[in-house]
């Protein structure tokens, strides 16, 4: 297993972390990131990840004091694992260095396709991670790498139902009448495995900033079952963009019918048409 | 009337003693007057023994009170059926000119119905024919014979030879030997055709049901074995200690009457004889009691290869018989139908081994019909198909040349999954290739359903059960 060290330059919105440990194996290509707030949480990064995937045979880094300390040494005797260092500046030798560029550059690439802001660079890099283990690769004969670790066919179910940073709906538990109302809003950033049932997410909430586990979410991308209490304004913005897809005479036959399903008056549509 | 058609005093006189001989009283007239002859006295003539007929059938209807058998008060008699017999019956009117030929066929044939009641009775058809005397028989003229043996008139040209017999009469033939006659001399009327008839039998029924013979009412019983068996029927009714004996009973074969010889029967005495099928196939009896509007051949065809034909009645096989008299028993042959060693019915017990391949060693099992069936043994369609109306729109199709080809192709199922939309499926797998979901999807598996229901509740337990996994 290789590992190194992913620097940000800007905390992660959940717990303000600027690093983040990852661990892959260089040939399942399990790939594991743990978040770190100072180099020193490496120890505990690695005891993690053995105890989540269980001792790899040899560790792979660089010549990073944190990860060839004395504590890393004793674990590595505790554990017969191996250790082994790449050459200074000959990154290439570590593995998790390539893989490491994968992983931002797909990170990267979600956080430019969804506009999802830059500190959640951790939640899409965990969130992507976890996608990778889950994707058939061609070194593994179009295999899931999850799959020829444990040995069992991965259900990838809890991967399609959101994309990252897609808006949601969550339930509210004990909301106080009317204020409240039922639901809130937020994104969807990622997979909470180890909470509760089997399609559990981690939710980022609108208001607060702060991540949820929660099973009971809806997407809020369905036109049909937009919370109008929620986005006052989305109809507006439907119509906007009905204004710029449909032709004035269009829309002018469609106003009674857009009154009716966004509950506004037919002056307002009748100004969106002429925006 | 001329002379040549009168009969001869002497065969009136047979025949009018005859005629009451199945009456003591009245018999005891030609005794009387037999004695008188042989005491050196002088004959009887028809006149005189009429008259002393008369005056004994007077004093014998006093003595049984048939005068008074107008009154309500009406003596019953077992085993006596009234047999009402319509006035034009024979279609036979009696006139002064009548040929004594048609006289002696219209007496015989009512005499005959006279005497079934009696034959019932006694079980002997042989007394109520006529008893003629040897020396009388010889006095006969030829004419006269050939009337009272085949009751038809020289007349008619329809004379039959003395010393050879129709088929009729050769199943007869023992009983005219037992009353001494040296040849064949039988009527054969249309009613009763032989005197060997099973007529008034009852049915013995052939069942294969049954594990063991029961003798009833219409067999004759030869000897009792000494030993006993308990019948157990329906509802656990059961007779006990009912003997078992070997009995003996009248039926029909091809070859004409026979006294079939039945060992190992539990005697019970009344009501039908019960054969069982396999007793009787034991001894190599052949039992096809499968009718013959089923295709069977409704028949028992025996060790000696007598044919004993079965009657169907209600479903169940039969075999007519009675008991046989003694003369019959004496006279007709004897075929055995069942084993005279004790029969005990679990010596066919054959268990077949479900747990084994036992059809394996069966090698009539039926094969694969040459024409495969069209259903199912649940009773589904083996052919269905569903065929589109639309192609036979045009007028190409339906042409003669290619209408097979386009039925067949018509029947043909090709049914074509949807192709799913991976690129619709990138936004979820991070917008990596659509190679890359597409492969994805295959080597993994999404049985898993979001389930919701607006608006959202809280749920102890998923909606989709595979889901409650902790």
């Amino acid at each position: 297993v290789a590992t190194d060290t992913i620097w940000s330059d800007m905390p992660a919105i959940d717990n303000g972390a600027k690093f983040a440990q990852l661990f892959v194996g260089r040939r399942l290509l399990v790939t594991d990131i743990y978040p770190m707030k100072t180099d020193k949480e490496f120890v505990n990064a690695l005891e993690d990840n053995i105890r989540h995937r269980g001792a790899m045979d040899k560790l792979i880094s660089d010549r990073a004091k944190a990860e060839i300390s004395k504590k890393v040494s004793d674990i590595t005797r505790a554990y017969n694992i191996d250790q082994w260092q790449s050459e200074p500046n000959h990154q290439h030798q570590n593995y998790a260095e390539r893989r490491i560029a994968t992983v931002e550059a797909n990170a990267n690439n979600i956080l430019n396709k969804t506009g999802a802001p830059n500190s959640t660079w951790l939640l899409c890099v965990s969130y992507v991670c976890y996608l990778f283990n889950h994707l058939a690769h061609e070194s593994l004969h179009d295999r899931t790498p999850i799959e020829i670790l444990s040995g069992s066919t991965p259900d990838i179910s809890v991967l399609l139902q959101f994309h990252f940073w897609e808006p949601i709906y969550y339930r509210l538990e004990d909301p106080t009448f009317p204020s409240d109302g039922t639901e809130k809003k937020g994104r969807f950033v990622g997979i909470a495995d180890s909470v509760g049932d089997a399609l559990t997410y981690k939710i980022l909430t609108n208001d607060s900033h702060k991540i949820l586990f929660r099973s009971s979410v809806r997407s809020a991308l369905k036109a049909s079952e937009t919370s109008l209490r929620l986005e006052p304004h989305e109809g507006g913005r439907v119509l906007l963009s009905l204004s710029t897809s449909l032709s004035r005479v269009e829309l002018r036959t469609k106003i009674p019918m857009l009154s009716i399903r966004y509950l506004v008056s037919p002056r307002t549509i009748s100004s969106a048409a002429r925006f | 009337m001329p002379t040549t058609e009168q009969l001869p005093p002497q065969l009136c006189l047979s025949l009018l003693g005859s005629s009451v001989r199945d009456v003591s009283e009245l018999r005891q007239v030609n005794t009387t007057a037999n004695l008188d002859l042989a005491k050196g006295g002088s004959p009887f003539n028809y006149e005189n023994c009429l008259s002393l007929l008369l005056a004994a059938a007077t004093l014998y209807d006093k003595g049984n009170n048939l005068s008074n058998s107008r009154s309500p008060k009406t003596k019953r008699s077992a085993f006596v059926a009234e047999t009402i017999f319509p006035d034009n019956d024979y279609g036979v009117d009696y006139d002064i000119d009548l040929s004594p030929s048609i006289l002696y066929k219209a007496n015989a044939h009512n005499r005959s119905r006279a005497g079934d009641q009696n034959r019932d009775r006694q079980g002997n058809v042989n007394r109520e024919q006529p008893y003629i005397p040897r020396e009388t028989w010889d006095k006969l003229s030829d004419d006269a014979k050939a009337i009272l043996r085949g009751m038809s008139s020289p007349a008619e040209g329809q004379a039959l030879p003395n010393s050879k017999s129709t088929p009729a009469f050769h199943a007869n033939s023992h009983s005219l030997a037992d009353m001494g006659h040296p040849s064949p001399t039988k009527n054969s009327l249309n009613e009763s055709d032989n005197e060997n008839s099973i007529v008034g039998t009852t049915s013995s029924l052939i069942d294969r049901g049954a594990n063991g013979g029961l003798a009833g009412s219409d067999v004759k019983v030869i000897n009792k074995t000494g030993r006993s068996a308990s019948i157990t029927g329906i509802n656990d009714h059961t007779l006990p200690d009912l003997d078992i004996v070997t009995a003996a009973g009248l039926v029909e074969s091809q070859n004409g009457p026979i006294i079939v010889i039945l060992h190992q029967y539990a005697h019970h005495g009344k009501g039908k004889t019960i054969h069982s099928s396999a007793q009787l196939e034991y001894y190599k009896n052949t039992v096809k009691d499968r009718s013959c509007v089923l295709g069977g051949k409704q028949r028992i065809v025996t060790l000696d290869d007598y044919v004993i034909p079965l009657q169907v009645r209600q479903g169940l096989a039969y075999m007519d018989m009675r008991p046989p008299s003694d003369a019959e028993f004496d006279t007709l042959p004897h075929v055995v139908l069942t084993s005279h060693v004790n029969w005990d019915p679990s010596i066919i017990d054959n268990e077949i081994d479900l747990a084994t391949d036992w059809y394996d060693a069966v090698q009539d099992l039926p094969n694969d019909p040459y024409v495969k069936p069209r259903f199912s043994s649940t009773g589904d369609y083996w052919h269905r198909h569903v065929a589109n109306f639309d192609i036979f729109w045009s007028s190409e199709i339906i042409a003669r040349s290619t209408a097979i080809d386009n039925i067949l192709s018509s029947n043909k199922h090709n049914m074509v999954r949807n192709e799913r939309n991976y690129e619709a499926l990138r936004p979820c797998r991070g917008w990596v290739s659509t190679d890359t979901v597409k492969k994805t999807i295959l080597a993994t598996t999404q049985f898993a359903r979001e389930v919701y229901n607006a608006p959202m509740r809280k749920h102890f337990k998923s909606r989709f059960p595979a889901l409650n996994v902790h």
